[in-house]
């Protein structure tokens, strides 16, 4: 049943703070409606009939009623507890760092649904143990290009030329990469970007331009994946203008 | 919520209440008002009660509960069992399994969960000092009775496999607790069961 009172959907739980006493503030991905915080009354109390459905990363069936200030939580029925990813703590961290990107990089009420796929299938990766690694570095790419803010990989951002195929100093300023010809001494904060993870930053874009999936079919060395992370972690403070939290835990944990 | 006509004294009593857990804007008007009604000497009480318990309370040198002792009363007394220990995030969680009666040995309070989207790791939480104390003590068991949520699993997976090298029997508590929800809100029979019935990892 949808009124206007009440809605139903999909939803990934995201986080979820105190609320009062025995409330919990649940920030729910929803598929249809994007990010949104909703009251679940009792939740902490173990008898609650939300108490299992609003636990981190679960896929959830939600039917939520419109509050004068905030929604509040009818029904939550789990689809996917994701059982494998909360039994392993590596695989937990990395799915508790996609689900706080998501935090940090969608606006409150804002449909998107390409992120909400992408999150669960970075979700469902975890929990196979379907090539984790790529799985990761596909999300965090998903993620800022449907954010608006995927750099160009394949260009000179000057000059339009093709980059030439060595190791070169990316600037998150710009969003891209200066060709030799078009060096610019006054740019700051450069990093060094690696002419292999260059290289799967080029198929992913075009894989992205063309609306192709990725079937993890590139074989990434271990010293280009620990580039690649190493770019996209400060690609993506750079953007969300901060650290994100989670990557104490990751490392402690990878 | 309109306040107007709250002397910004008032206010700030409302606002103080408005802090406390299960306490909305209106519940704390209300007990603001109620409060400046009372006569002089009950208020007085009161905050000085609250005043007394802030300076005399302090946290157990050994397993980290609140106590107005150090060691408090649960650490000093030899009657209990000396070789095992159980782990629990609160001490609230600690409380509701001292009231269960069916526990005996000894605690340590960890004082929150891994929680790695709040930035809450390992370091922030007193497991640096329960290793200390396996060191030093001599335990046979640890029971990992964190709550069953994501953050208290993950907690209790962390120590269990810092442990695991050890050779000290790790337990957990019995199924019968509910997943999610805290500990110190489960029924006092349930709990006592599970910590009765703990099995190992
Ligand atoms: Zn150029
Ligand atoms: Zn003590």
């Amino acid at each position: 049943m949808v009124s206007n009172k009440t809605y139903v959907t999909e939803a990934l739980i995201l986080n979820h703070r105190d609320f009062g006493e025995t409330d919990l503030l649940i920030t729910l991905f929803t598929k249809l409606f994007g990010k949104v915080p909703v009251v679940a009354r009792r939740a902490k109390m173990p008898n609650s009939k939300f108490s299992s459905g609003v636990q981190l990363l679960n896929r959830v069936q939600v039917s939520i009623g419109r509050g004068r200030n905030l929604d509040h939580m009818n029904e939550c029925e789990i689809v996917d507890s994701f059982q494998g990813i909360k039994s392993d703590l590596a695989l937990l961290s990395k799915g508790l760092f996609s689900s706080e990107l998501v935090v940090n990089f969608i606006q409150d009420r804002t449909p998107n649904i390409q992120v909400f796929n992408a999150l669960l299938k970075n979700l469902n990766d975890l929990e196979m143990q379907n090539n984790i690694e790529q799985s990761m570095i596909w999300f965090q790419l998903q993620l800022i290009n449907f954010s608006g803010v995927l750099p160009e990989f394949i260009v000179c951002i000057n000059c339009n030329e093709n980059l030439q195929r060595m190791d070169h100093i990316f600037f998150p300023s710009i969003g891209g990469i200066n060709c030799a010809n078009c060096s610019d001494i006054n740019l700051k904060d450069g990093v060094v970007i690696l002419e292999e993870s260059l290289g799967f930053l080029r198929h992913i874009q075009r894989m992205i331009r063309s609306s192709k999936s990725y079937l993890f079919d590139k074989n990434i060395d271990e010293n280009t994946l620990k580039d690649l992370n190493r770019f996209l972690r400060i690609y993506l403070s750079y953007t969300a203008e901060r650290q994100m939290k989670s990557t104490k835990f990751l490392d402690l944990v990878n | 919520m309109d306040y107007s006509g709250a002397t910004p004294q008032v206010q700030r009593l409302i606002d103080e209440f408005g802090r406390l857990p299960g306490i909305g804007p209106k519940s704390a008007q209300r007990l603001a008002y109620y409060l400046i009604k009372m006569p002089e000497e009950i208020s007085l009480n009161l905050a000085e009660s609250i005043l007394s318990v802030k300076n005399s309370i302090v946290l157990c040198s050994i397993c980290f509960h609140i106590t107005d002792t150090d060691p408090c009363n649960l650490c000093s007394n030899s009657y209990r069992d000396q070789t095992t220990i159980c782990v629990v995030q609160q001490p609230l969680d600690l409380i509701a399994l001292e009231k269960s009666g069916s526990y005996k040995g000894k605690y340590h309070v960890l004082h929150g969960a891994i929680s790695p989207i709040n930035g809450i790791g390992p370091d922030n939480l007193k497991i640096k000092e329960l290793f200390l104390r396996l060191k030093n003590e001599d335990i046979d068991e640890v029971i990992l009775a964190t709550n069953l949520d994501v953050e208290g699993e993950a907690t209790a997976m962390y120590i269990n496999n810092l442990l695991a090298s050890t050779g000290i029997k790790i337990t957990i508590p019995a199924r019968g607790l509910s997943v999610g929800g805290d500990l110190q809100y489960a029924d006092e029979a349930t709990l006592g069961r599970a910590i009765q019935g703990r099995q190992g990892i």
